[in-house]
């Protein structure tokens, strides 16, 4: 077979080059080995391709192995070749031509798709920076600053007024159930800065409960919208020469501090004013007061100074008040075991503080002595020897004649009674009814038995053992004892809590074991107290603040809200 | 002599930095708030307002950079932005109170510490990659890297011409397929686990036993160039490498910076909103 093989070679200058090659053979090999007849010298050629033949029917192609040969772009294995049918060996082309004259077959082939350069394939192909690779500075910052200040600015601030509250609170009372409920979840929950206190926690999400005016600090308002109990913390006029009303309730009360109760205890919150009051106010009966270690002055306690009329004064422990209680009560003769008798046993026995002064529920203070309960097992209010059980109530003087004078005329009317100094008529047999004639002696035995009785009643062997008698010269029915006035608690304007003090010995703090008055105000001076506690910066004792025993919001003061609002105006 | 922005004016920079981060801690420390440490009390208000501005002072360098003249030299201004940068640890810190949770004034905190930190890294890498690179490339360019590796491809090419397709095939797969960097995950890597020269080279080895005796010295050939080729190829990924760890530093800390700028202004214009 003969067969004129043209190779065209593009160049760069856009001509094309022609070399011609007359190849005699048996079969035409086509492939990259230097071996084959139809050379094609690219590596992404196979090494033998394919095989053209010619018999009688012509010019056909026979693919070698498994190789990718297209004939007029189609991969086959075999085909017949006619003129103007394109081959396709890798990157070459091998077009089939009209047969020349002299010869079998003529193919022109070109190399179609070049090996590009090396350097410049390798180049195109890799990456070799980082602001290649596409990573961009400016496109990175803008997303993320964009999306930062819609996600946390934008929307937190439009989502109110596309999404309104569906039923805002109305009044002050619904404030509360409203704040829980009235608000859908708001996009200004990544402000928040910092956990709510507890009892806040019900309406944490939603913000504006308390942050109702952009850019105003949270309002006093607010505060008072639930909380409507709220007492001042001085009059009207004292708050408005002092400067209170000018204090924000969110001054002490900060939130997003934790969970812990968003009150500050620091002393100077109340040291600033009240370590000079007398400057601020100089009205005010208080006294000026600063660290409790320090600058504290001596504990006043509020006494009854003329129970008849009603009047309490405070007077320094350092006085020796005296508490006019109109009451005997010698703590020091109830706590010697020598002559208290236990009255079931008749043993001595020794009371301890104890056996009388017992806590309220609270734990904080103690209940009000009763005489029934603390008194009444020994002092009893037998006023008849012969009915040694029988005793009279603790009550009032009048009360007290008309029982014993029931008692005296049901013996009358019973009759059977002991005495032998007693009329017959009331010695008679008892349940023997009485004539007519009998009951005015009955009666008046009665009487003169009861008479005797109150007066053994209000006579220092019995009321008069406690209590100051009064009008002991009167008619058995008009004996009286003075009206007796104890304080509830001495010192009104600070709280103390015996509960948080219960491991502490009563006598620590109070000398009642020597007290021989009733009238002593058995309270320890502020020395007892410097003992534990100091001011709260100290490091060697309790860190005592203001608060810890005195409170801000006065129960006696007028209301907190409308009081500010007024005096703002 | 050469003075680095380190060391600049005496470490100037530096001293007023420790001297801004003493000042805020003794302050922090004397400063006895009502209730408790946080960016709300008047000590917090001041150490955030020197923040804010030391903010947007140091994102000025930005734009001062790019600039020629000013009154300060350039360096100058460097050693300012990283030492009054870095000041901000203590300064923001102190503002925070140590209060932080899952809001946007701590996503501002974190964005600045990032920052920060990017920036501490961009220092760690100008102090010391540049040597490195010097080291690994051993006088020569990357482009000398690059030719060198085209001439062995081409060398290879000719080597293979007459060798049999399945090796030929490796040949073509080491010079066409071979990529250098690529993502900036894989520049930061500095190795190809997938290098098609390796691959070649590894195959080749193995297919290296059951070739005719004639084609022995090519393929002996081939192994010698496109070994060479890996090895010029793990250099030249490590110059990419080193060079990326120098630039990736910097496409954080710029877009960091703004986000920052964001979350800042978010933060700021938030507490007051809500006040």
């Amino acid at each position: 077979m003969d067969a004129r093989i043209t190779t065209l070679t593009r160049r760069a200058k856009g001509g094309i080059g022609r070399r011609e090659e007359l190849v005699s053979a048996e079969v035409l090999r086509i492939g990259r080995g230097s071996d084959n007849e139809i050379f094609l010298p690219d590596p992404r050629v196979p090494l033998h391709l394919g095989v053209i033949h010619l018999n009688n029917d012509g010019l056909f192609v026979e693919a070698v192995g498994s190789v990718d040969l297209r004939v007029n772009g189609a991969v086959t294995r075999t085909a017949l070749l006619k003129s103007g049918d394109t081959l396709g060996a890798g990157p070459y082309e091998i077009v089939v031509e009209k047969k020349p004259d002299g010869f079998d077959l003529g193919v022109t082939l070109e190399l179609t798709q070049p090996l590009g350069d090396d350097l410049e394939e390798l180049r195109r192909r890799s990456c070799l920076s980082v602001a290649e690779s596409g990573i961009s500075k400016r496109g990175t910052a803008w997303v993320l600053s964009l999306l930062i200040l819609a996600m946390f600015l934008a929307v937190p601030v439009i989502w109110p007024f596309l999404a309104p509250e569906k039923d805002a609170p109305v009044d002050a009372a619904a404030a509360g159930a409203a704040m829980a409920k009235g608000h859908e979840m708001g996009f200004d929950i990544s402000w928040n800065p910092g956990e709510m206190m507890n009892s806040h926690k019900f309406f944490a999400d939603n913000c504006s409960a308390c942050h109702t005016k952009p850019f105003i600090q949270v309002e006093d308002a607010a505060c008072a919208s639930c909380h409507t109990a709220q007492h001042a913390h001085a009059t009207l006029d004292a708050s408005v020469a002092t400067g209170i009303t000018e204090t924000r309730c969110a001054t002490c009360h900060t939130e997003h501090n934790g969970p812990e109760p968003i009150r500050s205890e620091r002393q100077r919150l109340c040291s600033s004013c009240h370590e000079s009051l007398d400057k601020a106010w100089p009205q005010t009966a208080l006294l000026n007061a600063g660290d409790f270690g320090t600058a504290h002055p001596q504990f006043r306690a509020t006494v009854w100074t003329d129970p008849g009329a009603g009047k309490q004064a405070r007077i320094s422990l350092d006085d020796t008040p005296k508490e006019v209680s109109n009451l005997r009560f010698p703590h020091k003769t109830h706590l010697d075991p020598k002559k208290m008798k236990d009255p079931e046993t008749g043993q001595n026995t020794q009371l301890e503080c104890a056996s009388c002064h017992v806590p309220e529920a609270g734990g904080a203070l103690m209940k009000p002595l009763v005489m029934e309960d603390n008194c009444g097992g020994c002092h009893k209010l037998t006023f008849d020897q012969d009915a040694p059980k029988r005793t009279v109530s603790h009550g009032k003087p009048e009360l007290v004649y008309r029982e014993v004078q029931e008692f005296y005329a049901a013996r009358a009317l019973d009759g059977g009674v002991q005495e032998p100094e007693a009329p017959a008529v009331v010695r008679r047999r008892p349940g023997t009814p009485l004539t007519a004639e009998e009951r005015p002696e009955a009666l008046a035995w009665a009487r003169q038995k009861a008479d005797w009785a109150a007066r053994y009643l209000f006579s220092k062997s019995q009321c008069g053992s406690c209590h100051v008698l009064t009008n002991t010269e009167g008619a058995p029915q008009e004996l009286s004892v003075a009206p007796v006035k104890v304080a509830a608690v001495w010192h009104p304007k600070a709280r103390f809590d015996h509960g948080a003090h219960e491991d502490v010995v009563c006598a620590d703090c109070h000398a009642a074991a020597e007290s021989v008055e009733s009238s002593d105000v058995l309270l320890p001076k502020i020395a007892v107290c410097r003992d534990c506690h100091g001011g709260e910066t100290v490091s060697d004792r309790v860190p005592s603040p203001c608060v810890t025993c005195h409170a801000f919001h006065l129960d006696g003061m007028p209301p907190m809200h409308p009081a500010r609002e007024t005096a703002a105006q | 002599m050469h003075e680095g922005f380190l060391v600049h004016s005496n470490f100037k920079f530096l001293k007023w930095a420790s001297a801004l981060c003493i000042l805020s801690a003794v302050a922090y420390a004397i400063y006895d708030p009502l209730d408790v440490q946080s960016g709300g009390t008047w000590l917090g208000y001041g150490l955030g307002t020197i923040g804010a501005v030391l903010i947007v002072w140091l994102m000025w360098f930005g734009i001062r950079k790019r600039r020629y003249g000013g009154a300060f030299r350039l360096r100058s201004w460097l050693s300012a932005h990283v030492y009054l940068g870095l000041s901000l640890i203590v300064v923001a810190t102190l503002h925070t109170g140590f209060q932080l949770g899952w809001n946007v004034h701590t996503l501002a905190y974190v964005l600045m510490m990032l920052v920060i930190a990017s920036g501490a890294f961009g220092i760690y890498a100008y102090a010391r990659y540049p040597r490195m690179m010097t080291e690994n490339r051993r006088g020569l360019s990357l482009d000398e890297f690059l030719s060198q590796i085209g001439d062995i491809d081409r060398e290879c090419r000719q080597v293979s011409a007459n060798l049999p397709d399945e090796i030929a095939s490796l040949v073509l797969k080491s010079s066409n397929e071979t990529r250098i960097g690529g993502s900036c995950w894989r520049q930061l890597s500095g190795r190809d686990r997938k290098c098609a020269a390796a691959e070649a080279f590894e195959e080749l080895r193995r297919v290296s036993t059951n070739v005719g005796p004639e084609h022995g010295p090519s393929v002996r050939k081939l192994l010698t160039l496109i070994g060479k080729k890996c090895s010029l190829l793990a250099t030249v990924r490590r110059d990419i490498q080193l060079k990326a760890l120098m630039d990736i530093w910097l496409h954080l800390h710029v877009p960091l910076s703004f986000a920052l700028l964001a979350a800042l202004t978010a933060h700021i214009i938030s507490v007051f909103y809500y006040w």
